[in-house]
């Protein structure tokens, strides 16, 4: 009887400590997102005119704003987001609105919500390819210290 | 003088007495699971299969983009043993790690075999340590051999252009990308050894081999569906599925290896648990019966 009490008030405090702890820190915060979008699309966005044989341009992410669509109140949990992009390239300012679906693993799919479906030619194999510049994937660490969430 | 003659008999017959080790009970166990036909059919399935995959894919206009990496299915080969990876560890690998170490102790039972192997000059010790070794082999040695497969597919079939990171950026060095390729693929190992480790055990608890493959399974598919829905985050960096996914983070720009390290003290604590609780019903259990 002595055992199965310790057990119970060992898996009890067990229990505390994972609420308590998952209570406070969300994976997906409006920090995280809005440090991994901008730099995945600089990325992206050089990837495709790399791809198209272009010469590499990385463009500069001038600011960037993210809000949950699932969680309004606290832009947090995974499901999706929208992000407002203003960068340069070029000399030329321009913005871009994307389409953040994110999962539970701390991973997204991100779509310009103008459009989703340009495909572009691949220089050197000559394939038609979904336009990394206006769809692509990334994934944020969800350990790291941008656990803030709304601001608004 | 009779009981003399017998007591310089009986010595020599006691130090004549050779005792097996681990080392060859793992080499007939992992001989036995090599030797199975089902084993082998498994694994050439699995072995054949991204083959078949990235052939059909490069036959069809859609590419899978609800998949990491599926975007990038016709840009370079490397992003073949990649999408192979997303989907295993969602669903097969803890299939794999059940099926190969699932029945390892409790085929004995089913056949009433441990009464000879234990009491012939191989201790249990020895029995336990042999078989765990040999399932635990198999089981890396056939994800391994599935990468390897998945990588030279994707190789063959769509090329070596340069390997992208999940940052979208292009590593240009064919040496440098299957490094990463690699590097992905061995990071999934420490939960896989949890898998196993939980399948022996219960392999151990229930001596019954169809428990022994369902039971591992079940468990996966529980966490698998917890890591799908909307719940507590921490829960579910405590499930074996959550270190699978690890190596996304050791792939970015820049990675972070945060996911890894965590995922590695979650797969020891899943492994010494497991293989504790089996080693100590496995050394106390009665082989009276077989």
């Amino acid at each position: 009887m002595r055992h199965l009490r310790k057990v119970l008030a060992t898996t009890v405090a067990l229990g505390a400590v994972v609420v308590g702890a998952s209570a406070c820190t969300p994976d997906t915060t409006r920090g995280r997102v809005e440090n991994d979008v901008p730099a995945t699309f600089a990325h992206a966005y050089a990837l495709s005119e790399q791809l198209q044989g272009h010469r590499p341009v990385t463009p500069d992410v001038t600011s960037t704003e993210c809000h949950s669509s699932v969680n309004t109140k606290q832009d947090s949990q995974p499901g999706s987001w929208g992000c407002d992009l203003s960068y340069t390239v070029d000399g030329k300012k321009k913005d871009v609105s994307l389409l953040v679906l994110i999962d539970q693993l701390g991973c997204y799919q991100a779509s310009n919500t103008d459009n989703r479906n340009a495909m572009i030619t691949d220089a050197s194999t000559g394939a038609q390819l979904p336009d990394p510049k206006v769809g692509f994937d990334g994934c944020f660490d969800v350990y790291d210290n941008r656990t803030n969430t709304s601001n608004r | 003088m009779t009981t003399t003659s017998a007591a310089t008999t009986r010595t020599p017959i006691t130090t004549a007495r050779t005792t097996a080790g681990a080392g060859t009970v793992f080499g007939v166990e992992l001989r036995k699971l090599l030797g199975q036909t089902r084993t082998r059919v498994v694994a050439t399935v699995l072995l054949v299969a991204p083959w078949i995959f990235i052939l059909l894919v490069l036959h069809q206009d859609q590419l899978p983009l609800e998949t990491l990496y599926g975007r990038y299915l016709k840009t370079t080969g490397f992003a073949t043993p990649m999408v192979v990876l997303v989907t295993a560890t969602q669903w097969l690998f803890p299939l794999i790690a059940a099926f190969i170490s699932g029945d390892i102790f409790s085929s004995e039972d089913n056949y009433g075999t441990y009464k000879t192997i234990l009491t012939r000059s191989v201790s249990r010790r020895a029995v336990f340590w042999g078989k765990v070794t040999a399932a635990l082999v198999a089981t890396v040695g056939l994800v391994i051999a599935i990468g390897a497969s998945a990588l030279i597919a994707g190789l063959v079939a769509v090329g070596d252009q340069p390997f992208i990171t999940v940052g979208n950026l292009e590593v240009p060095s064919t040496a440098h990308a299957i490094g990463m390729v690699a590097e992905s693929w061995l990071s999934v190992l420490p939960p896989l050894i949890g898998f196993a480790s939980i399948a022996m055990c219960v392999s151990v608890l229930t001596r019954n081999s169809v428990l022994g493959v369902v039971v591992p399974v079940v468990i996966g598919l529980v966490f698998q569906m917890y890591m799908f829905l909307n719940a507590w985050d921490t829960v579910r960096h405590a499930l074996l599925n959550w270190p699978m996914n690890a190596w996304r983070g050791l792939l970015d720009d820049p990675s972070y290896a945060e996911p890894f390290l965590r995922g590695l003290v979650v797969s020891a604590i899943y492994t010494a648990v497991a293989l504790t609780i089996a080693y100590v019903v496995f050394h106390r259990r009665d082989i009276q019966e077989g």
